[in-house]
């Protein structure tokens, strides 16, 4: 997973070729088959052919994975001292790196916390890319530091961005690792521009110095999309069909009956013609049909009160949920954001 | 209508309304439009002598059904042609205004009140009924099919005519089908009226078969 990831970074950042033949992404995934075919030696070969030919710009995880690996796997050869070098590259190429007690020797554990203390290295990892709340968010900076001390982080305009001033450092007593926030509140926080982070950190043993550039820019509302309705394959079925039933064929063919009825009863004799009996006839005959076609054709439908429920809950759950989201969309859209993103390096 | 009838419906309507108010809150409200065309007959037997006049008779309603209660306005027209002992065509027409109220599905009660008028070059008749009457419905199957029967009474009658007319009986049935929101209805209606004297002094009677088309337009519209 480690080596995919490796593979796929180093794509991205176009390592340029280390020998004429072989990719750097290659020749680490060569080293890290030899190391588990248990082959160091061949692994040590192939680890410090790896970064002597690695370019400056070099993706620095594979640099950091290439120091790491060829230091325990140095450590393992018994050669300690090109060990600690390593294990010292490696701090200061990632200074948040820890290694999990559950998956190292703790004697590998130790010679890699001395290494760590014998280096001065401060790192600093933000959002990369996020909307912090104009009125009240705070963007929040992870610090990492090799050996106790004092980071001072600050912000400044970017040379020429036209943006507000700097920014009151946070000062931080930090152990190993520390998280320091700043306020983009209109008052006293940043306007739309670009901006350096700067961080300098002092310990008994020396001063270190990091930094960044970002942006802060308006960001449009992101409005987040109503919920689609449930599947109908969600739904239980609302009814079944009965058993037949001879209800509707006795009202069909009473209503029938009663139809061609009305003129025999109600009419007065003198007036009763041939018409007036055919037309009630024709609609008794109908409506008698009718019964009777629904008796022998139709079931009557039974409901499923469980079933109709649980529908019932399923749907107003989704009203819900797209009211919340309804909510949700209307409360962004009268809130102002900031969208504060790192950018590379000028 | 006398005096101390319109009273007591006031009355009655004062007594009923906050039962009816009850009954409709929260209740939607169904508009509908009827599209009728069918065929009328109206037979006299006067002077003892049976005159029958028929034709094709075209109408429409509006009705609003709010919960239990469905009121409705009814027009009909139709030019009615001889067909025994008489030779005057004669041009009809019906106004009809009902309302029912339904406190079962299967059981409804209703009123209306009614003019029609019959014209031809030399008659003129007009004719103001108000009846009330009971209704039974059923579904066949399900509620989609339905067929329903009806008696009414109708007490006032006023006709002018040559006899002093008394009262009328009425009586419908017929079977509608419900598709969405289009209703489909066969129906078959019939009113006698009696007069002061009896059969010798005059009888009447009027019919008519239709059929029936209907939109239903639910309001308001259903929330999603």
């Amino acid at each position: 997973m480690r080596v995919a990831l490796l593979l796929a970074v180093s794509f991205l950042f176009g390592l340029g070729p280390l020998e004429a033949q072989i990719r750097p992404e290659e020749l680490l995934a060569r080293a890290v088959a030899m190391s588990d075919a248990g082959e160091p030696e061949r692994t040590v070969e192939l680890l410090r052919q790896l970064l002597n030919g690695l370019p400056a710009g070099a993706a620095p995880p594979l640099r950091r994975e290439a120091h790491l690996r060829l230091a325990m796997t140095s450590w393992s050869l018994g050669l300690l001292d090109s060990a600690a070098v390593h294990f010292q590259a490696v701090v200061r190429a990632d200074p948040f790196l820890r290694l999990d007690p559950d998956d190292y020797n703790p004697e590998l554990l130790t010679a890699f916390d001395a290494a760590r203390r014998t280096v001065i290295a401060v790192g600093v990892r933000p959002s990369l890319d996020t909307l912090v709340d104009a009125r009240t968010g705070r963007w929040q900076v992870a610090v990492a530091v090799s050996q106790p001390g004092q980071v001072r982080v600050r912000l400044a305009p970017a040379t020429g961005s036209g943006g507000g001033p700097e920014t009151r450092p946070v000062v931080l007593a930090v152990e190993s690792n520390a998280i320091a926030s700043f306020a983009v509140a209109d008052s006293d926080g940043l306007a739309p521009g670009t901006y350096r982070l700067l961080v300098d950190y002092s310990a008994p043993a020396g001063t270190a110095a990091s930094g960044l550039s970002f942006e802060v820019a308006q960001a449009t509302t992101d409005s987040l999309a109503h919920e689609p309705p449930p599947a109908d394959s969600l739904f239980r079925l609302e009814f079944r069909w009965g058993p037949r039933s001879r209800g509707p064929l006795l009202r069909g063919v009473g209503v029938g009956v009663g139809a061609v009825a009305i003129p025999l009863l109600l009419g007065h004799h003198q007036l009763r013609t041939g018409s007036t009996t055919t037309r009630a006839l024709f609609v008794g005959a109908t409506v008698s049909i009718a019964g009777i076609a629904a008796h022998f054709l139709g079931r009557p439908k039974q409901l499923l009160p469980e079933n109709i429920e649980y529908n019932r809950a399923l749907r107003s759950a989704w009203e819900e949920r797209n009211g919340s989201i309804i909510a949700t969309n209307a409360a962004r859209r009268t809130t102002p954001m900031l969208r504060v993103h790192v950018v590379p390096e000028p | 209508m006398s005096r101390a009838a319109l009273y007591v419906a006031a009355l009655g309507a004062g007594f009923l309304s906050p039962v009816v108010v009850r009954a409709q809150e929260s209740r939607r409200i169904e508009v509908s439009v009827h599209a009728i065309a069918g065929s009328a007959r109206s037979r006299v037997f006067f002077a003892d002598t049976l005159e029958a006049i028929g034709g094709g008779w075209f109408g429409g309603t509006v009705a609003v059904k709010a919960g239990r209660f469905t009121g409705s306005i009814t027009g009909f027209r139709g030019t009615l042609s001889p067909i025994v002992n008489t030779s005057f065509e004669r041009v009809a027409g019906q106004v009809d205004a009902a309302v029912r109220f339904e406190p079962r599905s299967w059981l409804g009660f209703q009123a209306t009140y009614s003019v029609r008028a019959f014209r031809s070059a030399s008659l003129y008749q007009r004719w103001t009924m108000l009846g009330t009457g009971v209704r039974f419905s059923g579904p066949l199957v399900d509620s989609t099919v339905r067929v329903y029967l009806s008696a009414s009474y109708l007490p006032f009658v006023s006709a002018r005519v040559e006899a002093s007319a008394q009262h009328g009986l009425g009586a419908d049935a017929g079977v509608s089908a419900t598709l969405a929101l289009w209703t489909l209805a066969l129906n078959y209606h019939f009113e006698r009226y009696d007069f002061a004297g009896g059969a010798s002094a005059r009888l009447e009677e009027f019919d008519w078969l239709g059929l029936q088309v209907a939109y239903r337009i639910p309001w308001p519209p259903r929330q999603r």
